[in-house]
């Protein structure tokens, strides 16, 4: 659509081409925007070129400083790791045969037996109650005169698995003294 | 072994990446020397500490070259690269927030930095330019040094930034609209 003419001219134009000439209505405001979009323009022009300007560059030697680095953890993980692993390995094996060690030693102790052994009432089961936990006895001494009323104490049952031998685990003047022996 | 680095000039970033993944330290090299510069800069402009920056440089091509046996090129290597880049910023962020940053003048470096010009005007615009830059939320200033600074396209930024592509125009149509604001009485 034609804009609206109007007598009003620019003088600028007026020079340019020597002789009057009628003008839209909004040309000065349409300039006015355009030399203001041209402006904007100019600086989003200065702002890229001042994003593309790299001020600083990297110290000199830096891709060797970086390149030993990564040989450094190369040499790390080719041979440290598996040195480490390999130490953990003989670590826990090392560990394994202690605790083994240690766990036969305290299977094999013989305090326990031997305290058992020296009293001579608790020479024959039969004579004393029992209460059968697995293939193990929890011996009661006599004075205890009904089994049932013997305290249910989880953690002796607990301590019966895995004794080989006899073993007193608690002595009170009220319950007696209980011990384990093998079936 | 002229020969051999002439060749590896010729070759893509993602041949060189499966090279160094299969132990070619001249391949690692020939990807330390094209990207260490771009890769300072992107930092340069978020931390503005040349140290910080050159670390941040090394951390990413250590990252890389460990990364370098698995690498499958899906897209392009640059989205790759600052992915990585931009993961260590967020960390160098988190970090500087505990412990504040002691802001150097990249003039007063030791080292030498490119094109060195000691017009008072550049440095003082620098200076502005740095101050608008900081002053830009963390997205808005790696959307914008992704596109204008790195040249990647808004598909790439977007997969770099794990964003939409419609959120990497919002970020830099933002940017650009802070920094002009900022910058409007010395542009």
């Amino acid at each position: 659509m034609k804009s609206e003419k109007t007598n009003s001219f620019d003088p600028v134009i007026e020079k340019i081409f020597g002789e009057k000439v009628t003008c839209s209505n909004d040309f000065t405001k349409r300039t006015i925007e355009r030399i203001s979009m041209e402006d904007q323009q100019q600086v989003d022009l200065k702002i890229d070129e001042i994003l593309k300007y790299y001020p600083i560059e990297t110290s000199t030697g830096f891709s060797e400083k970086t390149l030993r680095l990564i040989r450094l953890e190369n040499n790390y993980n080719k041979k440290i790791i598996p040195l480490f692993k390999n130490l953990v390995g003989l670590t826990a094996i090392a560990a394994a045969i202690v605790f083994a060690f240690i766990s036969v030693k305290k299977i094999n102790e013989p305090i326990l037996t031997e305290k058992f052994s020296a009293s001579n009432k608790y020479n024959s089961l039969n004579s004393i109650p029992t209460i059968q936990v697995r293939n193990k006895y929890v011996v009661a001494q006599n004075n205890v005169d009904d089994v049932n009323k013997l305290p249910v104490m989880t953690d002796i049952f607990l301590m019966a698995e895995g004794l080989l031998d006899a073993q007193i685990l608690l002595q009170d003047e009220n319950i007696g003294t209980l011990a384990i022996v093998t079936d | 072994m002229q020969v051999e680095i002439k060749d590896l000039k010729k070759e893509h970033d993602e041949q060189l990446m499966q090279k160094a993944g299969i132990g070619d330290e001249a391949a690692i090299e020939e990807i330390i020397n094209r990207w260490k510069n771009p890769l300072i800069n992107f930092f340069y402009r978020s931390l503005r500490s040349f140290e910080q920056s050159e670390d941040l440089t090394q951390t990413v091509f250590i990252r890389l070259y460990r990364a370098a046996p698995n690498y499958v090129p899906k897209a392009k290597f640059s989205t790759y690269l600052f992915q990585i880049a931009r993961h260590l910023l967020i960390n160098e962020y988190r970090r500087s927030v505990r412990k504040p940053l002691t802001i150097c003048d990249p003039l007063e470096f030791t080292t030498t930095p490119a094109n060195l010009n000691n017009d008072l005007r550049i440095k003082e615009i620098e200076e502005l330019f740095s101050n608008a830059l900081d002053e830009l939320p963390e997205t808005q200033k790696t959307a914008l040094l992704l596109y204008k600074q790195q040249e990647l396209s808004y598909k790439e930024i977007s997969d770099t930034m794990d964003a939409s592509e419609s959120a990497v125009k919002t970020w830099i149509f933002r940017a650009r609209q802070n920094l002009k604001e900022a910058l409007k009485d010395i542009l």
